[in-house]
C-alpha cells in the first residue's frame, strides 16, 4: 500500500459556497435595512380604488354580561316568533295554549336573566337578537307565510328555535366565568331542552319521537317529503351543532328553504354598546 | 300535519322551584358531601374550588349516574319497555364514563343510597309505573347536576355537566309522556325536584 501525501490545494469558491455567501449577505442586508432610519410611509394595508373605507365595529369586551344579554335576546327572539305564529290564526286551541305557555316561560326566563344582568351592573336587552332576526327568522317567516303547510312549518321553526336556545345555554354554561351564573343559565337551559323535546314528540308522534335511531346505531332518515325528523332524545350528550330547519313550499327548482341555525358567536353577540 | 294535542290546559306563568333555590342551600349540601369525602371543611369548598375539589364532586356525580344505569337495568330485567330502558341505561353509562374520565376515578362504584331508594319502583314490568319512577329520578339527577354547576370551578367540568343536564332534561320530558303526564305541562316542562343530599354517604 502506498502512502500518498495530499498536495496543498488553493482556496476554492465553488457554486455552493457562492450561493451560501450570497444568501448571508442578502439576509444581513435585509436586517440592516429593517433596522434603518427613515422608513416612513402609511401603516395601513394597501388599497386599490377610491371607495370609502369601511368603518369597523366598536371595541367591546366579551364577558359574562355579553353572554347574559345575548341569551336574553334569544328569549325575545322566541317570544317574537311565537307571537307572530299566534297572529297568523292557523293554530288550533290546544296548540295555541301550549304556545302561550311557551311565551310565558320565555318571558320568565328573560326576567330571570334581567335580574342577573342587573346584578352584574349591566343593561337589560329586552328585544330580539338582530343578527338572528335579519339572517334567519325574517326569511323563515316570509317563506312560512306562503308555505304549502303553515302549521307544519311553524312547529318545525318552534322546535328549531327551542333547540337553539337550549344549546345556547349549554354553550354559555361553559363560557361564563362565575359558577353561580353557569348554574342559573342551565336552570333555564334545561327548560328550553324540555320545550324542544315536547315539540319533537308533538311533531313526530310517540313513541316514534322519543329516541333518535342514531342512538341504536341506525341511520337518520328524513321524511318522504324531505323534512328532518325531530326526536326528543337526540344524542348521548347535549349537542352544540347547527340545527337544520326546512320550511316553505317548493320553489321553481323544487327546493324548500333550508337554514342551519347556529349558536351565538362573535357576530351575533349582544355587546354592551348595543341597545334596543 | 297534526298539531299539538290539546290538553285543555290554561297557560300558566310558572316560576320554577329550582330557580328559587337559594345558592347557599345547594352549596351546603354539596359542601357536606365534599367534606365527608375529603375531610376538608365546607368553607374550603365555598371559598375556592380547585381541580382536585372538582374531581371529588365529579366522582359523586359519577356514582349517581351508575346507580341510574343499574336501575334501568333492573327495569329492563323486570320487563319494562326494552327500547326505552336500554337507551336510557346506555345514556347514563356514557355519563358515568365521561365523569370518570374527568375525575380520574374508576366508573365502578354506584351510589347505594340512590339505588336502594328507587329499587322497588324500578322492579316492575309496568312501563308507565317505571316511567314515573324514572321521571322522578331523572328530575333529581338534573337538579343535582345543576347544583354541581354552581360550585365547580373548572370550565371543562362545567361544559361536561351542562351537556349531561341538557339530555337528562330531555329524558324527563320523554318519561313524563311515557308515564301518562303528557298533557300536564308542568310535569312535561318544569323540574321541581330537589338535588340529592350526599350527607349520609
Amino acid at each position: 500500500m502506498t502512502e500518498n501525501t495530499p498536495l496543498p490545494t488553493a482556496p476554492k469558491m465553488d457554486r455552493r459556497t457562492m450561493l451560501r455567501a450570497g444568501g448571508i449577505t442578502l439576509s444581513l442586508g435585509a436586517i440592516l435595512a429593517a433596522c434603518g432610519d427613515g422608513r416612513g410611509g402609511l401603516e395601513e394595508p394597501g388599497r386599490v380604488g377610491t371607495a370609502t373605507p369601511g368603518t369597523g365595529l366598536p371595541d367591546a369586551p366579551v364577558n359574562d354580561l355579553t353572554y347574559l344579554r345575548t341569551a336574553q335576546s334569544i328569549e325575545h327572539t322566541a317570544i317574537d316568533v311565537y307571537e307572530t305564529a299566534l297572529g297568523l290564526g292557523v293554530l288550533d286551541a290546544g296548540t295555541s295554549a301550549v304556545v302561550r305557555r311557551f311565551i310565558d316561560d320565555h318571558k320568565n326566563h328573560s326576567a330571570a336573566l334581567g335580574r342577573l344582568i342587573s346584578s352584574q351592573r349591566g343593561q337589560v336587552y329586552t328585544c330580539a337578537n338582530p343578527w338572528i332576526m335579519d339572517r334567519a327568522v325574517t326569511p323563515i317567516l316570509e317563506r312560512i307565510q306562503s308555505s304549502d303547510d303553515v302549521v307544519r312549518d311553524l312547529l318545525a321553526t318552534a322546535h328549531a328555535l327551542e333547540t337553539l336556545a337550549g344549546a345556547t345555554y349549554q354553550l354559555f354554561a361553559g363560557m361564563l366565568s362565575d359558577p353561580e351564573l353557569r348554574k342559573a343559565a342551565m336552570v333555564i337551559g334545561a327548560e328550553e331542552q324540555r320545550h324542544s323535546a315536547a315539540l319533537a314528540m308533538a311533531i313526530t308522534g310517540t313513541p316514534e319521537g322519543y329516541i333518535s335511531p342514531a342512538l341504536f346505531g341506525e341511520e337518520l332518515e328524513p321524511t318522504d317529503a324531505g323534512f328532518p325528523v325531530p326526536y326528543a332524545v337526540t344524542s348521548a350528550f347535549g349537542r352544540l351543532s347547527a340545527v337544520e330547519l326546512v320550511v316553505g313550499a317548493r320553489d321553481a327548482d323544487g327546493a324548500r328553504l333550508v337554514i342551519g341555525l347556529q349558536t351565538p358567536a362573535e357576530n351575533s353577540y349582544v355587546y354592551d354598546y348595543m341597545s334596543c | 300535519m297534526t298539531q299539538i294535542a290539546p290538553g285543555d290546559l290554561a297557560p300558566q306563568i310558572h316560576t320554577s322551584r329550582r330557580s328559587m333555590l337559594s345558592a347557599g342551600f345547594g352549596a351546603g349540601i354539596l359542601a357536606a358531601a365534599f367534606s365527608s369525602l375529603t375531610g376538608q371543611t365546607a368553607s374550603a369548598l365555598e371559598a375556592s374550588t380547585s381541580i382536585e375539589e372538582d374531581r371529588e364532586l365529579m366522582k359523586l356525580a359519577m356514582a349517581m349516574e351508575l346507580s341510574i344505569r343499574d336501575l334501568y337495568d333492573l327495569a329492563g330485567e323486570s320487563g319494562a319497555d326494552p327500547a326505552v330502558t336500554f337507551a336510557m341505561r346506555e345514556q347514563h353509562e356514557s355519563y358515568a364514563q365521561a365523569l370518570s374520565g374527568s375525575s380520574g376515578g374508576s366508573a365502578n362504584t354506584r351510589n347505594e343510597a340512590v339505588f336502594n331508594q328507587f329499587r322497588s319502583r324500578f322492579a316492575t314490568s309496568a312501563t308507565a309505573s317505571m316511567a314515573r319512577a324514572a321521571y322522578d329520578l331523572e328530575s333529581t339527577a338534573v337538579a343535582t347536576h345543576t347544583e354541581l354547576l354552581g360550585v365547580l370551578s373548572e370550565a371543562s367540568s362545567a361544559r361536561l355537566i351542562a351537556s349531561i343536564i341538557s339530555m337528562e332534561a330531555r329524558h324527563c320530558a320523554v318519561l313524563a309522556n311515557l308515564a301518562g303526564l303528557g298533557n300536564d305541562l308542568d310535569a312535561l316542562l318544569v323540574n321541581s325536584a330537589d338535588p340529592i343530599s350526599f350527607e349520609d354517604q
